[in-house]
């Protein structure tokens, strides 16, 4: 009983996902997969710095979304061989503008695990990026985290979310 | 020859080029392949006023271009290069100067746009190709051209 009544209209399930100095969250029905271990991305040239990276996942050519990299796009240089990575990926799916199911690749830095919010636990961004509300839905404070971004998985993913588009020549661009 | 045909082979035509710049490999459409030459070969003059090479063939200059492994045009280093491959599409003759080049027939293949999310005005890359679980960049002499005039030399 006690758990039907945490399931009410203002909560619900969530994935935490660690992606480097920063969690963000997604739905608990978004993140469809994990990859840890081995797993071969390949570089794309040209390619904005924090998606640098394709890799096939059932038969799918997916892009490696770098949210650390996105946030702090300066601090990075470009790995422009094959990389063989021992981070964990998780695969997620979201709607395109046509309403077709679609999926990428986020790259985290710890397995995800998943928790009820609340409602009532909405909070600010966090102030250390000024351009959460352009990746973001919302944000929900965790007491041990702290404020934890709700990703706007179709922003991040769509061509549209990123109008300034930026390179590995011009990082400083980023939004 | 075909012993129980009795007719000649056919030719194989060779559906892409790959290209070798450092750790970056990039497939270019046969169809679009003048030649693929030895740069000790080729004779490179330097233009004066720019900082691409060309060659001259049956009287035309060839403009002759240098990339990086991350597909930013660089300046022509003597030693640098193994070969230049020779680009044509009707319109346009390019040569690139890359490591390695060579004739490809890949099965089974499969191509893939790039994802919405990696699209940039700069890049020359869009699809990549998938075959027996192998993935390639695609490049064409349009896109290559393109990049090249967006691009300044680092």
């Amino acid at each position: 009983m006690q758990d039907t009544a945490q399931m009410s209209a203002t909560t619900c399930k969530a994935w935490l996902l660690p992606t480097g100095s920063i969690h963000v969250a997604i739905g608990e029905f978004e993140l469809v997969h994990i990859i840890a271990g081995w797993q071969r991305y390949m570089p794309v040239p040209r390619s904005p710095v924090w998606c640098h990276h394709v890799f096939l996942w059932q038969g799918r050519l997916l892009p490696l979304f770098d949210l650390e990299t996105y946030i702090n796009p300066a601090q990075v240089k470009v790995r422009t061989s094959f990389s063989n990575t021992r981070d964990i990926v998780g695969v997620i799916a979201y709607e395109n503008q046509h309403r077709e199911i679609q999926y990428g690749g986020l790259k985290l830095n710890a397995p995800p695990v998943i928790r009820v919010v609340s409602d009532d636990e909405i909070c600010d961004y966090p102030m250390a990026y000024s351009g959460w509300d352009k990746i973001a839905l919302s944000c929900f404070e965790d007491p041990d985290l702290g404020p934890v971004p709700i990703l706007d998985i179709q922003r991040i993913f769509c061509a549209g979310s990123q109008a300034t588009a930026t390179t590995t020549d011009s990082a400083d661009r980023q939004p | 020859m075909n012993p129980e045909t009795n007719t000649p082979p056919k030719e194989t035509v060779p559906d892409f080029v790959k290209l070798a710049l450092g750790k970056t490999r990039i497939l270019l459409p046969g169809r679009e392949i003048m030649s693929i030459e030895p740069i000790l070969n080729i004779n490179l003059t330097h233009e004066d006023n720019g900082n691409f090479n060309h060659i001259t063939m049956n009287g035309t200059k060839i403009p002759v271009y240098a990339f990086d492994e991350d597909l930013r045009l660089v300046s022509v280093k003597d030693g640098c290069h193994q070969f230049c491959v020779f680009l044509d599409d009707g319109q346009d003759r390019i040569g690139i100067l890359c490591d390695d080049g060579g004739k490809v027939t890949l099965d089974d293949i499969k191509l893939h746009q790039l994802p919405a999310c990696m699209l940039s005005t700069d890049t020359a890359v869009q699809n990549i190709a998938v075959s027996n679980n192998h993935l390639y960049c695609v490049s064409n002499i349009t896109n290559l051209l393109q990049l090249i005039k967006n691009s300044s030399f680092d």
